[in-house]
C-alpha cells in the first residue's frame, strides 16, 4: 500500500501536470506582415505550385448561421456563394466558426487585439479601423477592381491600398408607408416635405396609430434612417466631407449641425412614445399589421414585409417606398454603408499557396454573383448589376427606383473612427430623450471628434 | 505522535494549496498586472503599443460619462441593498416563523429565480415592461390607468428604478438563503422567551433575529455591492445603457469602450478605476459595519 506522504506527492505532481497542459499553448510562428520572414505553415513555394492542386484549409469566422440564413436574404446568398466556390475548388477546405452578429465581432475585435485573426477576415468599420495601421491585412489592390464596386472600395481602403471588399451594400431612409391609410389622410403619395408629413399627423393621432414608427433601440437607427439624410441636407455633402477630411473647416459644433439636430427633433410627435426602446424588427412587423402610417428604415425592410405575407395577405402590394422627405423641399440624398466586408490576414504571405487559394475566393466572392442573388430577391448588392424586376414586388420596384434617382452619399461619418460614430449614435439617444440640448450633443460629439484628430 | 498523525506538516499543506493558488494566481493576478499594464498605453491591437503615461487616467477622471455610469452603480447599490436584503429578511423572517407551512418549498421556489441566467431574466422584464404588449401596460390599462403608461424603460427619469426591479427579483433567493441559514444557528430559547414576555413578530425580529445575524448581513452587503458594481447582463438585455448613457453602469461603458471602440488602454484604465472604486466601497462598507475592536458586527 502507498504511504500517505507518497500518496500525497503522486497527487499535487498530478495536479501541477494538469494545470500545466491546461495553460500550455500551441506555439506560434508570428508574423508581422507582407514583409516577414517567418513561415507559417509548410513550405514557402516559389509560386510554381500550382494552388488547385494542392489541398488548402482556410479559416474564417462570419456571422452567417444556418438559422440566420432561412430568414436573411444577406446570409443566404453569401452562404451560397461561399458554397459554390467550395464546390467550384473542392481541393479547398473551409473551416467556418459561424456566430451570432452581436458575438462575431467581439470575437473578432479580441483577435485582432492578439494579432490572431483567421485567413479570411469578417470586417467591419471597428475592426477595420483596428487593424488597418498595422500589417495585419493583406493589402489586395492588384487583385480587385475598384471601379466593379459601388464604394469603389472605399470603406475598407487605407492609404491608398485595398484591404477589403464588401460583402453587403445597404442603403437606408427608404420610406415604407402603408398607400391604404396614407390615401384615407388624402395623399395619394407620401409627402414630400416634412411640413406635410407634420400636417398629416392629425390623422394618425385620431386614429390611434403612430404617423411614423420609429424604434431606435439600436441607436444606429436614428442616425441611418433620419439624421444622415436631415445633415446632408442643412449642412451640405462639402460639409460632410469636410469633417470627414478633419481639415478643421468643419466641426460638429458648426450652426448648420446644430440646427439639423434641432430640425431632427421637431419631427417626434410623429413617432410612438416607446421609440427610444422599440425594437426595428417590431416596428416592421406593426407596419405590416396596419397599426403604423409609414416605417423609415434600409433595403432589407421589403424582405420583411413579404415575410409577412403569410400573416397579412395582401400586405406588400398595400406597402409603397417613397423617398425621404426634407425640410426644404429639395431633392434628399439616400444614404449608404457597406456595414460588413472580408479581407485577408495578412500572415498568408508567408504561405503562397494558401494565399492564392484566399486571393481566389475574395475575387469570388467580390464578383457579381452575390448582387444577383441578391436582386433576385429585391435587394442590394456591392456590386451594380442588372435586376430583372418582373418578379418583383412594386414595394421593391419603387425601392431600386429611390435608390437609382437620387444621389447615393456614404454616412456623415463615414471616415472617422468608430469611436466618433457612437458618440453620434449615444449623444442622438440622449437628444431624443430629452436629457441633453443640441448645444450639448453637439458638444460632446465634438469631444470624441477632436479626441481622433492627429 | 498523535497529533503528527491528524495535523499534516506545512510542506504537505503548502502543497495541497499549490494547485488552487495557481488557478487562483493566473485567472486574477495576471489579468489585473496586465490590465494596470495596458492602462497606461494606447492601443487597439498587440502590435500597436503607445506608452501614454497617465493621460488614459486623465481622461478617466474628465469623462462625465464615467461619472453618470459610477452614479448609476451607486443607485443600483442602495436600491437593491434595500429591495434584495431587506424583502429578503422579511421573507427570512416569515419562513422561520412556526406557522408557515411547506417552508422548504417556499425556500426552493423564492431561490428558482437566482438560477435563471440574467440575459434571460433581462429580456423576460423588458417584454413585462414593454409599452404597447407589456403585462404591466395591460394590467394599468385594464384598470383604467392608461395614463400610468409610460416607455419605463425608454425614459431617462424611470429606466433605473425599472432596471432595478428584476435585479431585486433575482437575488432576493440567494440573500434570503444565507439568512435563514444564519438564523437557524439562533436558539429558539430566545424566541420563546420572548413570546413569554409578549413580544410580537417585529419585535422579535428588530430586537433579536437581526443583532444576532449582523454578521451575516455584512457579508450580504458586501456580496450586494460588488455584484451591483459589476452587473452587466441585465443592463444590456433590458437597456444597452440607454437611452443615451442614463443606465449606463461602470461595466458596460467599459466593455463599449473596450470593444466597441476598440479602445483597449482606455479600457483597461476603466476596469482598474472600477476595481479601485469597488474596493474602497468594500473597505468602507467593512469600516462603517465594524465595532470599536475592529471586528465586524
Amino acid at each position: 500500500m502507498i504511504k500517505p506522504r507518497k500518496m500525497t506527492v503522486l497527487v499535487i505532481m498530478l495536479c501541477l501536470l494538469l494545470v500545466a497542459a491546461a495553460c500550455s499553448t500551441s506555439k506560434k510562428t508570428g508574423s508581422q506582415g507582407s514583409n516577414s520572414s517567418v513561415q507559417e505553415t509548410g513550405e514557402t513555394t516559389s509560386g510554381t505550385k500550382d494552388w488547385t492542386k494542392e489541398n488548402v484549409t482556410l479559416t474564417v469566422i462570419h456571422e452567417h448561421t444556418a438559422e440566420v440564413a432561412q430568414t436573411v436574404a444577406s446570409s443566404r446568398m453569401y452562404l451560397r456563394v461561399q458554397n459554390e466556390f467550395l464546390d467550384a475548388y473542392p481541393n479547398v477546405n473551409m473551416e467556418v466558426t459561424a456566430l451570432g452578429s452581436s458575438e462575431v465581432f467581439e470575437r473578432l475585435t479580441v483577435l485582432a487585439a492578439s494579432n490572431e485573426l483567421p485567413d479570411i477576415v469578417y470586417l467591419n468599420k471597428v475592426v477595420f479601423d483596428a487593424v488597418k495601421k498595422d500589417n495585419m491585412l493583406l493589402d489586395i489592390s492588384d487583385y480587385v477592381d475598384r471601379n466593379f464596386f459601388r464604394d469603389n472600395l472605399n470603406t475598407f481602403s487605407y492609404n491608398g491600398s485595398v484591404y477589403g471588399i464588401p460583402t453587403k451594400y445597404t442603403t437606408y431612409n427608404y420610406v415604407y408607408y402603408n398607400s391604404k391609410l396614407w390615401k384615407e389622410a388624402g395623399y395619394e403619395e407620401f409627402p414630400k416635405t416634412w411640413d406635410e408629413v407634420l400636417e398629416a399627423n392629425e390623422f394618425f393621432k385620431n386614429k390611434g396609430i403612430p404617423c411614423i414608427i420609429f424604434a431606435n433601440k439600436l441607436p444606429f437607427f436614428s442616425m441611418t434612417s433620419y439624421f444622415n439624410a436631415i445633415v446632408h441636407e442643412i449642412c451640405g455633402s462639402d460639409w460632410v466631407d469636410s469633417l470627414n477630411s478633419m481639415d478643421g473647416n468643419a466641426n460638429f459644433t458648426d450652426a448648420c449641425f446644430v440646427e439639423a439636430l434641432e430640425k431632427f427633433k421637431t419631427l417626434r410627435p410623429l413617432w410612438n412614445p416607446d421609440f427610444i426602446s422599440a425594437d426595428d424588427q417590431w416596428a416592421v412587423a406593426e407596419l405590416a399589421k396596419g397599426n403604423a402610417g409609414a416605417h423609415i428604415s434600409g433595403s432589407w425592410v421589403a424582405g420583411s414585409i413579404i415575410s409577412h405575407e403569410s400573416v397579412n395577405p395582401g400586405i406588400s402590394d398595400i406597402i409603397r417606398v417613397a423617398k425621404v422627405p426634407t425640410f426644404s423641399g429639395k431633392e434628399p440624398t439616400v444614404d449608404y454603408a457597406v456595414p460588413q466586408g472580408i479581407g485577408l490576414n495578412a500572415k498568408l504571405a508567408n504561405d503562397e499557396i494558401k494565399k492564392q487559394a484566399a486571393i481566389a475566393f475574395i475575387q469570388w466572392m467580390g464578383s457579381d454573383r452575390y448582387s444577383k442573388y441578391m436582386a433576385e430577391v429585391g435587394e442590394m448588392g456591392p456590386v451594380e448589376v442588372k435586376v430583372d424586376q418582373s418578379g418583383l414586388k412594386q414595394m421593391q420596384k419603387d425601392m431600386f427606383e429611390v435608390m437609382n434617382s437620387h444621389k447615393n452619399v456614404p454616412h456623415f461619418v463615414y471616415r472617422l473612427h468608430a469611436s466618433v460614430e457612437n458618440s453620434v449614435q449615444s449623444s442622438l439617444s440622449s437628444f431624443l430623450s430629452g436629457t441633453i440640448s443640441a448645444e450639448e450633443c453637439a458638444a460632446d460629439i465634438q469631444r470624441a471628434y477632436e479626441a481622433q484628430k492627429p | 505522535m498523535l497529533n503528527n498523525r491528524f495535523q499534516p506538516s506545512k510542506l504537505v499543506m503548502a502543497a495541497y494549496l499549490v494547485p488552487s493558488f495557481l488557478v487562483y494566481f493566473a485567472m486574477l493576478i495576471v489579468p489585473l498586472i496586465m490590465a494596470i499594464t495596458f492602462s497606461f498605453f494606447k492601443f487597439s491591437n498587440i502590435n500597436n503599443l503607445t506608452f501614454v503615461g497617465l493621460e488614459n487616467y486623465k481622461t478617466l477622471f474628465a469623462d462625465k460619462y464615467v461619472w453618470i455610469s459610477l452614479k448609476n452603480n451607486f443607485f443600483l447599490i442602495v436600491v437593491c441593498m434595500i429591495g434584495q436584503i431587506g424583502i429578503a429578511f422579511i421573507l427570512a423572517n416569515i419562513l422561520n416563523s412556526r406557522l408557515i407551512r411547506f417552508a422548504s418549498f417556499h425556500r426552493t421556489v423564492m431561490y428558482f429565480p437566482v438560477t435563471l441566467s440574467a440575459v434571460v431574466v433581462g429580456y423576460i422584464w423588458s417584454m413585462v415592461f414593454d409599452y404597447n404588449y407589456g403585462i404591466l401596460a395591460y394590467v394599468l390599462r385594464s384598470l383604467g390607468y392608461k395614463e400610468a403608461v409610460k416607455p419605463w424603460l425608454g425614459q431617462a427619469d424611470t429606466v433605473m428604478l425599472f432596471v432595478c426591479i428584476p435585479l431585486i427579483w433575482q437575488y432576493i433567493g440567494f440573500h434570503l438563503v444565507i439568512i435563514l441559514s444564519a438564523m437557524t444557528s439562533i436558539d429558539k430559547s430566545i424566541y420563546e422567551m420572548a413570546e413569554i414576555d409578549g413580544a410580537t413578530g417585529f419585535r422579535k425580529a428588530v430586537f433579536i433575529t437581526f443583532p444576532m445575524i449582523k454578521n451575516t448581513l455584512s457579508v450580504c452587503i458586501m456580496l450586494c455591492i460588488s455584484a451591483n458594481m459589476k452587473v452587466f447582463d441585465h443592463i444590456i438585455a433590458m437597456t444597452n445603457g440607454g437611452p443615451g448613457f442614463s443606465s449606463s453602469v461602470l461595466a458596460v461603458y467599459t466593455y463599449k469602450k473596450s470593444f466597441s471602440e476598440m479602445n483597449l488602454g482606455y479600457g483597461s484604465a476603466l476596469s482598474v478605476g472600477f476595481f479601485v472604486v469597488t474596493s474602497a466601497i468594500i473597505a468602507l462598507s467593512r469600516i462603517l459595519l465594524s465595532n470599536k475592536k475592529g471586528e465586524i458586527t
